[in-house]
């Protein structure tokens, strides 16, 4: 190749830029090999639930012979593990702490859900988990896992928040960094980040956390931004375990900015009726918004 | 095509941990400094690098053990740059401000040399104006030292090929360097 002196001093030039140091190799192997346990777990979760699907369809003898199938099945170590995993539940107005023997500290908000295997922290570190709850997870070599129904979460040692509740998907991370996955993305979320869904999540769905005291409800506190009023109002009667009532429908659809007290009910009422104008009555366990 | 790296992408594609070990450990470093010139942070390219290694693994099954491995691993690196350039982008504009990647800018300019401007230069030409093929070549080239005949090796071109595309990234250099030089 012939060069021109300009051509010549971009080709000397070029070599000069300052790359980063190339990370220890073998600890990036054995993050690498984590993950892709945790791709393989979640393969069998898949495969287990597509054969369950497949049972109404099936012919009188194949039902028979599912049913010795199973009779076999029960005895083997995933039926095991699926009879004899450990449940815990709360109502409304309760909040649970749970420490798992890992060290794992997971704070369960109300009328949540956790179900783990007895093998965790033997085999794997996995959990399913319905409603919201705020996770510190202890960094070891099995990769901790939280199946929801928007998607899994995986991490390695971190804090984070998790609400997967029937009006929609919510994580938001405070130290460290986990992965999303769901059957079509597979995003990174890091300190700060958060993601607020109605059904699937995508990359462009992350935002930053705006709230000073993340996630609100472990500071007792309710932040609202824009936040409808019976979306509120339905995390009021899950925290104090009462019921509202609107006498005006159109109200619901109200919505309010700020941050609220929430560790009495009637200051939180109180809040809510100064934002929303409208005076409420509090009857036993019944709240009535006028 | 080295048949080495054939036979290993072979038992990769049988789910062969250790044949998998080996060829991370033969293109680990190349991928870092391949992705970590694009997206400037290292992190980042500590990330994008892992991604891409555990996505092989996930399509294991999908591998052509015939064609060039650094061109698949560059090929997803590159996908993965543009998903985080575009997340970028959406997060800048939602906050109503200019995107600010890839630009060039300096910590103290006073102490900015004439060729720490060209080299900055360079670098940003390379990431914003060749393309993908033409800017994997020049990186292993420019960045890695290789010789053509090994990048021709490594990417299952021809030597020809690589020259032309040498040849090429200059001229587009030199074109959008005419302030510099």
């Amino acid at each position: 190749m012939k060069l021109d002196n300009k051509e010549k001093l971009i080709w000397e030039v070029s070599t000069q830029t300052q790359l980063p140091p190339v990370p220890d190799k073998d600890a990036v192997w054995d993050r690498l090999v984590q993950e892709m346990k945790i791709d393989q777990n979640n393969f069998g979760i898949t495969k287990k639930e597509s054969s369950w699907k497949l049972w109404p369809n099936m012919g009188n003898k194949i039902n028979i012979a599912i049913a010795y199938g199973l009779i076999f099945a029960l005895l083997s170590p995933l039926a095991y593990n699926f009879f004899f995993t450990k449940k815990i539940l709360t109502g409304n107005a309760q909040n649970e702490t749970i420490l798992l023997s890992d060290g794992t500290k997971i704070i369960l908000n109300s009328k949540s859900k956790i179900i783990y295997g007895r093998n965790y922290n033997i085999d794997n570190r996995s959990i399913k988990l319905t409603g919201e709850a705020y996770f510190e997870v202890e960094k070891n070599d099995l990769p901790f896992t939280i199946e929801t129904t928007y998607g899994v979460i995986s991490v390695l040692g971190t804090s984070f928040n998790v609400r997967s509740r029937e009006d929609g998907f919510e994580v938001g991370v405070n130290d460290g960094r986990i992965k999303l996955s769901n059957e079509s993305y597979s995003i990174h979320l890091s300190k700060g980040q958060f993601i607020e869904v109605e059904s699937s999540f995508e990359e462009k769905d992350i935002v930053d956390i705006s709230i000073k005291e993340y996630p609100d409800w472990i500071n007792q506190k309710f932040y609202c931004n824009e936040t409808r009023l019976d979306e509120l109002c339905s995390e009021i009667e899950r925290t104090f375990d009462i019921q509202i009532k609107f006498l005006d429908q159109n109200l619901k659809n109200l919505t309010i900015t700020g941050i609220i007290e929430a560790s009495d009910l009637n200051d939180v009422l109180y809040t809510v009726s100064l934002l929303t104008k409208h005076k409420f009555k509090l009857e036993d366990d019944i709240c009535t918004i006028l | 095509m080295k048949e080495i790296e054939k036979n290993l992408l072979k038992k990769v594609k049988n789910s062969d941990k250790t044949a998998f070990r080996q060829l991370f450990s033969d293109f680990y470093d190349t991928l870092f400094r391949f992705v970590a010139y694009r997206v400037r942070d290292s992190d980042l390219a500590e990330d994008i690098t892992q991604e891409t290694f555990l996505r092989v693994w996930k399509k294991r099954e999908s591998l052509v053990p015939e064609k060039s491995f650094f061109s698949l691993i560059a090929r997803i690196s590159t996908n993965l740059c543009y998903d985080h350039f575009r997340h970028i982008e959406v997060r800048n504009r939602h906050q109503n401000q200019l995107p600010d990647f890839g630009k060039s800018h300096f910590d103290d300019p006073e102490k900015v040399t004439q060729a720490n401007m060209l080299e900055e230069e360079i670098h940003r030409i390379v990431n914003e104006k060749l393309p993908d093929k033409c800017r994997s070549i020049f990186i292993l080239s420019r960045m890695e030292g290789r010789t053509n005949p090994e990048i021709a090796g490594m990417l299952d071109l021809s030597v020809r090929t690589v020259e032309n595309q040498i040849y090429r990234a200059l001229k587009v250099l030199k074109k959008n360097l005419d302030n510099y030089l």
